[in-house]
């Protein structure tokens, strides 16, 4: 990607760095005999935007909040209310907008443009139809993962493989498909799951051998398949030697897992409402503490034809969607708070995975110490379906953000005006993984997100 | 209530309400089940015989999960739907399962890491020493020569190709580490296990998980290649039936025989016919693919009990089982795309009955003509057309750009950024479905873009959100009058369903767009400007031959389009 930027620009970049943090790693992986270990990475998404008046924090007297010192249960329906007690870990982001779905005279917005572009940094390959719903490369969850060499845990509890609003894209730019089914997903990934202590078996060795010829076997193969193929086919072979390493890793062992592994119950198949989703949560914690794999990407979809019963009778039986996430108007009261209710139950859902992973002890300290959570969203106002103004939230205590941090960016309401690109946020991730870019993502927006580090 | 915009608002929108044009001809990019591509335009002068630079690079394509279930199928002698059950859904970004840019992840091939070792470790319990000679039990070495037998014959079957001794000798490597978790000293046991470790490789493989269509070195100064006679056979055989190639198609490749229109034409027919139940399966697929009809889509977990009580998760199974027979029935008594369209009978079992107001007794599906006056053809189908509503209600604007999408080939324009949502159901102002949006035609803003396709939708106003017949909504009479908008010849008025979907069927622009979407299905690919000939060829083809299926599958195969390959290197 050939990047233009002046060099005043790239020292400004840099100058606010802290420590040089993207270049430990690179040290570290230059002279270091073990590969260095970073924090876990979990996406957490929900749809639908958000009522910024009620989102936002404010100040303890109910002002305009400080970058520091702020509260969130402002309000009994305030958005961020249930993370209130977690608020020292949390950086709350304000006004990032999906800038690179603008690209000159064209514009990928909406649903499906706030599909592609949270977690990719880039627009869709065309404005509409299928090709809508594809792009030109990675997503942070899948780039991460691939350089942690683990298979991510992707979820989405509607029950079908074929959402529209899955949001992990591969090297190619293709979405991948999410599992969605409770109870699978626990056969997959802790079926064999072998705690430790077993009894060895006499033909554990040969059985590892021959696992092992059988990557090689698949490596060589594939090898000279890929020398035949060019361009988009090469990726294809690239994506299954990919793949072969991951396997390779575990055969190899992986990481032990942590203390506070527990391999959790089977869990019950069923669709709908906060079960499906603390059961996705606990299942999601417990495979990090497990270290089954350290990337998870899950949407806090609830399932129930767009409804979300739980709610006040007035919500009830409302769409989320339809009614409430489409009748928010800016500066209406009424339909401002009902998307607040809705968000806040989102945030309780959120406030309940940190609590599983506070409560799982690892070395000095626990799991959510060394994880980097992303709450993510796909709109800002969402009755427009505008794609600026997105809420942003980064939990856990891993990497080198500043937390208990609230920043701020342009918040002005033009949609044709969109100033504050959310790929930087993804670039300021992507290095705390160790991947050293200037951008990640849209590359006319070099540079990491200001105010984080 | 502050629920729409202001009315003044919406007049200076006008202007800017309906961006692009629909099926816009000029517009770059590839279509999902609608829109030409980019096509050369409608005035673009097709002749006969001339062969068109081909638009395919060479490339691999991932076996769908119905083919990979097949092969295991035809490799081992067994039922593979459990053995392969766990195979993710095929995605489908550009409408079909059978798309080319389907490729790996690190999921799919711990999946198929597993898969393979259920697999092997079904063929280890269920190994068959008589099949081999006595001989191979003697000793390790000897059982070593008949490994290689296997891997040489089982390796031909998997990869559908011969292989050569470096592959042979790579899988023996396996078979070598595996023969070493075997019990000592006991050679059956030994051979077995190294059997088991060579297939479990075999599976995993790229050769048996994509096909290839590289075909050999292609010409220096056209960069055109063509597939070779093997890669040929299995596209074939994929193509059609969902299976590897048999001996017959394997031996036709070995002698030259897959070359001309006429021999590819007798094979497609040949596996037809030899295949029946593969056929109608791969026939579903693609037919399911095409009408996005889909009993797994949430919609249809959560229709609401207190407006249809009679809808239940067993009709919603009996629909889904009801949808298959009627597929398969059309398929097999001769797939004429017009018989799709209106045919009024279907079947029904107690489950579904209710559904067409009838009183079956037992849990046996029976054909049942229905009345033509109310269902006319799978667009008439509680399947279709429950797909396409809410939880609540019907929803004429789904349908309509489902048949816009699927059937006339053409896309609606974007959503502009601001839309107004739907009104809820108000309890107190009573209004149909179709009331509820006549917003679409009375304010100029959304009438602009809207009068281009929910006409097709608003004649199946007379089926409900589950697919039952109506006459009336909330006490009101229902009005089913709309038509066919947005095509170049076969716009009309009327005011049923049955009268469109006739109407549709007899529809050139119809029959046009099925053969294009039979060739995305096909070459797994969205048609380009330079298919646009190749195209009308196959509509041509599928016109003169009573709008069979077969024939336009076998115009398909047997086009240039199927088997030649452009390496040129494609603008960035």
């Amino acid at each position: 990607m050939k990047l233009s930027i002046s060099r005043r620009t790239w020292l400004k970049t840099f100058a606010g760095l802290a420590a040089a943090a993207p270049f430990q790693g690179l040290l570290r992986d230059a002279f270091a005999q073990t590969t260095p270990t970073y924090p876990r990475f979990v996406v957490i998404s929900n749809p639908n935007g958000c009522s910024p008046d009620l989102w936002r924090p404010r100040a303890p007297g109910g002002g305009v909040a400080d970058k520091t010192g702020w509260v969130l249960d402002f309000d009994p329906d305030s958005s961020l209310g249930p993370v209130e007690r977690h608020k020292d870990s949390l950086v709350i982001i304000e006004g990032l907008d999906l800038t690179c779905n603008y690209d000159q005279k064209e514009v990928y917005l909406g649903h499906n443009g706030g599909a592609v572009a949270p977690l990719t940094g880039l627009h869709a390959r065309a404005p509409e139809n299928a090709d809508s719903m594809r792009t030109t490369g990675p997503s942070i969850d899948y780039a991460i993962a691939k350089r942690l060499k683990v298979a991510p845990f992707l979820f989405h509890p509607t029950g079908y493989a074929g959402n529209n609003l899955l949001i992990t894209f591969d090297d190619a730019g293709e979405r991948v498909p999410y599992e969605y089914e409770l109870r699978a997903s626990f056969d997959k990934w802790f079926g064999s799951f072998m705690p430790p202590g077993t009894m060895p078996d006499p033909k554990a060795l040969a059985r590892k051998q021959a696992d092992q010829a059988i990557l090689d076997y698949l490596n060589d193969d594939a090898k000279r398949l890929r020398i035949r193929l060019a361009g988009a086919e090469r990726l294809k072979m690239d994506a299954f030697i990919d793949g072969l390493n991951l396997l390779q890793q575990k055969i190899n062992g992986g990481s032990t897992p942590g203390a506070g592994c527990q391999k959790p119950a089977r869990p019950t198949n069923g669709l709908g409402g906060e079960q499906t989703i603390q059961t996705m949560l606990q299942l999601t914690a417990q495979l990090l503490a497990c270290n089954l794999t350290q990337v998870a990407t899950v949407n806090l979809d609830p399932v129930n034809g767009g409804k979300m019963p739980w709610l006040p009778p007035a919500l009830a039986n409302l769409a989320v969607h339809n009614d409430i996430a489409h009748g928010f108007r800016p500066g209406d009261p009424v339909s401002g708070r009902n998307l607040s209710i809705v968000h806040r139950w989102y945030a309780t859902q959120v406030a309940y995975f940190i609590d599983q992973l506070k409560g799982i002890r690892e070395g000095s300290g626990t799991v959510y110490d060394n994880t980097i959570i992303l709450w993510s969203n796909e709109l800002g106002d969402p009755s427009q379906h505008m794609n600026n103004n997105l809420p942003f939230v980064l939990a856990g205590g891993g990497g080198t953000f500043k937390r208990g941090t609230y920043l701020k960016f342009g918040t002005g309401a033009a949609y044709k005006d969109p100033q504050d690109p959310h790929s930087r946020l993804l670039t300021s991730i992507a290095n705390q993984f160790g991947m050293n870019t200037m951008a990640f993502g849209d590359p006319r927006y070099a540079g990491e997100l200001p105010g984080l580090t | 209530m502050k629920r729409h915009l202001s009315a003044l608002l919406w007049l200076a929108l006008g202007a800017s309400g309906c961006q692009g044009n629909f099926g816009d001809l000029s517009k770059g990019g590839s279509g999902s089940m609608g829109g030409p591509g980019d096509a050369g335009g409608p005035g673009a002068s097709c002749t006969d015989g001339t062969a068109a630079a081909p638009t395919l690079p060479p490339r691999i394509r991932r076996l769908t999960k119905l083919e990979i279930r097949n092969t295991v199928a035809d490799l081992f002698g067994v039922t593979a739907a459990n053995l392969t059950s766990e195979i993710e859904a095929d995605p489908r970004p550009q409408g079909y399962s059978t798309g080319d840019e389907r490729s790996v992840n690190p999921a799919y091939m711990e999946t198929q890491q597993h898969v393979a070792r259920q697999i092997a470790a079904d063929f280890r319990k269920t190994f068959d020493k008589t099949k081999f000679a006595p001989s191979c039990f003697a000793s390790d070495t000897s059982a070593r020569g008949c490994a290689d037998t296997f891997v040489r014959d089982f390796g031909k079957r998997a990869f559908r190709r011969v292989l050569t001794d470096v592959d042979a000798s790579a899988l023996l490597n396996v078979y070598d580490a595996g023969r070493a978790t075997g019990t000592d000293g006991d050679v059956a046991d030994r051979f077995a296990a190294g059997l088991q470790y060579t297939v479990t490789a075999a599976v995993q493989s790229p050769e048996f998980i994509f096909r290839s269509e590289l075909g050999g070195d292609p010409d220096p100064s056209t960069a055109i290649v063509r597939m070779t006679p093997t890669e040929l056979a299995s596209a074939i055989s994929y193509g059609i039936i969902a299976s590897p190639p048999d001996e017959a198609l394997m031996s036709a490749a070995d002698a030259s025989e897959l070359a001309t229109p006429e021999q590819l034409g007798t094979q497609v027919r040949r596996l037809i016919d030899a295949q029946p139940d593969r056929f109608k399966a791969q026939v579903q697929r693609f037919l399911l693919d095409w009408l996005g009809i889909d009993f797994d889509n949430p919609v249809w977990a959560a229709k609401d009990k207190t407006l249809y009580p009679n809808f239940s998760s067993a009709m919603k199974d009996a629909l889904r089982q009801e949808t298959g027979m009627f597929i398969d029935d059309w398929t097999a008594s001769g797939p004429f795309l017009p018989t799709l369209l209106t045919s009024s009978s279907t079947f029904v079992n107690q489950a579904n009955a209710p559904i067409y107001g009838l009183t079956t007794v037992g849990t046996t599906f029976q054909k049942q003509a229905l009345d033509p006056k109310q269902r006319a053809g799978i667009l008439t189908s509680p399947g279709f057309l429950g797909t396409y509503s809410h939880i609540d209600s019907s929803s004429p604007v789904f349908r309509a750009v489902a048949i816009m999408r699927r059937l006339l080939c053409r896309e609606p324009p974007p959503v502009p950024a601001m839309v107004p949502p739907l009104p809820p159901i108000s309890k107190t102002d009573i209004k149909t479905t179709r009331q509820r949006f006549d917003q679409h035609t009375s304010v100029a803003f959304c009438h602009s873009c809207h009068s281009a396709f929910d006409p097709l939708g608003d004649v199946f106003e007379s089926y409900d959100a589950v697919g039952a017949y109506r006459t009336e909504e909330n006490g009101i009479a229902i009005d089913s009058s709309g038509g066919i908008v947005g095509t170049v010849n076969s716009d009309a008025k009327f005011d049923n369903a049955v009268d469109m979907v006739k109407a549709l069927a007899a529809s050139p622009e119809v029959h046009e767009c099925f053969a294009r979407q039979v060739y995305r299905f096909s070459l797994g690919r969205i048609e380009s400007s330079a298919d646009q000939c190749a195209i009308q060829n196959y509509a041509r083809v599928f016109t003169e031959n009573s709008f069979d299926l077969r024939e336009l599958l076998v115009a398909v195969v047997s086009s240039p389009a199927f088997a030649v390959r452009s390496a040129a290197p494609v603008e960035p």
